[in-house]
């Protein structure tokens, strides 16, 4: 309030505003401040909820006994309460921030209003490469000092120097055709990380991007898989490209933008296509018994008697010098500390970007979904509401939980490592939740595979699921007859369709077998003959 | 491929009656018992998609889905990254290797044709 002597009346009682400034504060205060809410029950039998984004007071997490899955976690929303929160609050919030250096040089200062499914694609990339440097147990604390856990977290700082800052991903939208600013798409963010995540040098992980509602293990198993005759340089052209990269870091940012955009994906360009057979066995033959089983399964079965209490007590500084489970059984312990047992395989980021439907989410789909965030493997879905990106990670019962980027938040300089400065990077209120049929259909499913075997239990859990839900995609080992090759810009390596011959009578289609227009008996709308 | 005049094209269905297309699966299907009628329109919403200059497709029954989606993918001269998905009574097609005729089977319409609707992904932003 400003110093000034003119009079002050709040309801009727009369202060001046230089020497009674407590009494003001304390009068107003004092007033019953009522604002929108949301979670209420429904006002009529079909109440509709208009979306709210601001920081409002949060509704807190159901008491039910429907089951409850967070990133493959199963929880009980009766008995984990606690252990709830403390999963969610550990991942990445990341959010619209304002005032960071304008993107390009001259391009805009803040994401808001354009930047959610970016936000929303670092979010997920950043629950992979926790996966991948911490493990799924690992939790955070404020004070966090996991050096780990700030490389990652700078790593999405709001600076073009940082690997998978929104400046580097609005940046490369532009080799998939977006302008910076531009909006993005499940699939176009997918895109983008595929490319970038060849410059993250430290976590070396393979993104793939499944095309067409198909996943082709042949194309994965080559990205993940090299075989003994290929050295190291070939797949990743380390030696040339990385020296490159780390040159960029001293480059403008202009000129660092159009060397990643003119510079093709260093993976898919030496790659020769071999075919290699996969392991029929692995994908068949498995018992379902065994897909959920793996190097965790010990801890999955204790998991539920004191991960109330540990999580509570458990500062992350401690946990890592606890030799409690958390750190000792996590997968990317095994992963990137030591090699893993397939010793050639470099850990997997998997996309699978889908339609569900055209206007609105067909729920003949939900019970896949709900599949999905049951598996271990998963880093979650992006999508959103229509307009609005979430990142989906888990659901209880018919609702959606999610987290929102919608909250534009200050830019803050990671840097100073203040104890403070990770504090916006998680989101500490109850996680907000819709329903399954909220979903706007254009989605892509997330998956980590930090080894071979994860790949391999991947792909039988989805089998598994055709019985019981309608599949959302299909898993192959090899491609399709006709289909385009992996990395093949333009699909001149699919079959060429036949040549198109227009006006020709159809007394003549018998001599050809290419495409023939058939005049119709009932208008003049021809049929195209294939 | 060029672009329609009339961006606001009715649907197949909305430019005929329900008899005249009854009729016209009738006619086709005596010519050509082999090829299955299917109509391949974009969805009202795309906008990144191009418009195919054709509707109407006799498609031989023992064709893939995967070679289906292929030739229609090539036409539209889509680079691989770009999402491309058909649609079939508000679902994803998610059998590559599912046969025209078995598709046919499952979802054609009241009217004898195979819809089919194709869409990218939407956009988010706001």
């Amino acid at each position: 309030m400003d110093f000034d002597e003119e009079p002050v009346f709040i309801l009727g009682e009369p202060y001046s505003a230089l020497h009674d400034r407590d009494s003001i504060k304390y009068d107003i205060r004092s007033r019953l401040w009522i604002t929108y809410r949301r979670g209420f029950h429904a006002i009529v039998s079909v109440g509709t909820f208009t979306y709210e984004s601001g920081p409002l007071e949060y509704e807190e997490f159901p008491l039910t006994e429907e089951p409850v899955f967070i990133l493959g976690e199963p929880y009980s929303a009766l008995h984990d309460r606690d252990s709830i929160k403390y999963d969610i609050r550990s991942r990445l919030w990341i959010t619209y921030r304002r005032g960071f250096h304008a993107i390009g040089g001259t391009g805009p200062a803040t994401d808001q209003g354009w930047g959610c499914m970016l936000r929303c694609g670092q979010m997920m990339m950043a629950q992979a490469l926790v996966l991948h440097h911490l493990g799924r147990q690992w939790r955070w604390q404020p004070c966090c000092s996991n050096e780990k856990y700030w490389k990652i977290l700078r790593m999405f700082e709001d600076r073009k120097m940082a690997t998978y800052s929104i400046h580097q991903i609005a940046s490369m939208g532009e080799a998939e055709g977006k302008a910076v600013g531009q909006w993005f798409g499940p699939n176009t963010i997918a895109q983008v990380l595929k490319r970038i995540a060849v410059y993250d040098e430290w976590s070396k992980l393979v993104i793939h991007v499944a095309l067409d509602n198909v996943v082709i293990l042949d194309d994965i198993l080559k990205l993940c898989k090299p075989q003994p005759g290929d050295s190291e340089s070939e797949l990743h052209p380390s030696g040339a490209v990385n020296g490159e990269a780390a040159a960029d870091k001293f480059l403008p940012e202009g000129e660092k933008f159009s060397h990643f955009v003119n510079d093709s994906l260093p993976q898919t360009e030496s790659q020769k296509l071999r075919s290699r057979p996969y392991a029929t066995g692995g994908i068949c033959n498995g018992n379902s018994s065994s897909s959920g089983a793996d190097s965790q399964a010990g801890d999955d079965a204790g998991k539920y008697t004191s991960r109330a209490s540990q999580a509570e007590k458990q500062g992350c500084n401690r946990s890592s010098n606890d030799k409690t489970k958390t750190t000792s059984s996590s997968p990317s312990s095994s992963s990137s500390s030591s090699p893993p047992s397939s010793s050639k395989w470099k850990p997997l980021v998997l996309f699978i970007p889908l339609r569900l439907g055209l206007t609105e989410i067909n729920p003949i789909y939900f019970d896949s979904l709900r599949k999905c965030f049951a598996m271990k493997q998963s880093i979650g879905i992006i999508g959103g509401k229509p307009n609005h990106a979430h990142w989906f990670i888990g659901y209880v019962g018919k609702e959606l939980i999610y987290l929102d980027p919608h909250t534009n938040q200050n830019v803050v300089d990671l840097d100073s490592r203040s104890m403070s400065s990770d504090l916006s990077y998680h989101c500490v209120t109850p996680p907000s939740r819709m329903s399954f049929s909220k979903l706007d259909p254009s989605i892509a499913l997330g998956f980590y595979c930090a080894t071979e075997k994860d790949l391999t239990d991947l792909c039988l859990n989805f089998s598994l699921q055709d019985s019981s839900c309608r599949s959302m995609f299909e898993v192959r080992e090899h491609a399709p007859e006709a289909w385009p090759s992996l990395g093949c810009e333009g699909l001149t390596a699919a079959v060429t369709p036949p040549q198109r011959t227009r006006g020709i009578s159809l007394s003549d289609f018998a001599t050809f077998d290419g495409l023939i227009g058939v005049g119709s008996s009932v208008d003049d709308e021809e049929f195209e003959m294939i | 491929m060029p672009e329609s005049k009339d961006t606001v094209q009715k649907s197949f269905k909305q430019r005929k009656t329900f008899a005249v297309r009854k009729e016209e699966v009738e006619g086709i299907r005596q010519k050509f018992p082999s090829k299955v009628p299917v109509i391949v329109e974009r969805f009202h919403k795309e906008t990144s998609l191009p418009i195919l200059d054709k509707t109407k497709f006799l498609v031989p029954q023992e064709l893939t889905v995967s070679q289906f989606l292929t030739i229609i993918r090539n036409r539209m001269s889509l680079n691989s990254n770009q999402s491309f998905y058909l649609i079939l009574n508000n679902k994803s097609i998610s059998s590559m290797s599912a046969t025209i005729a078995e598709v046919y089977q499952n979802e054609k319409d009241e009217d004898g044709f195979l819809y089919m609707t194709y869409a990218s992904q939407e956009m988010f932003g706001a």
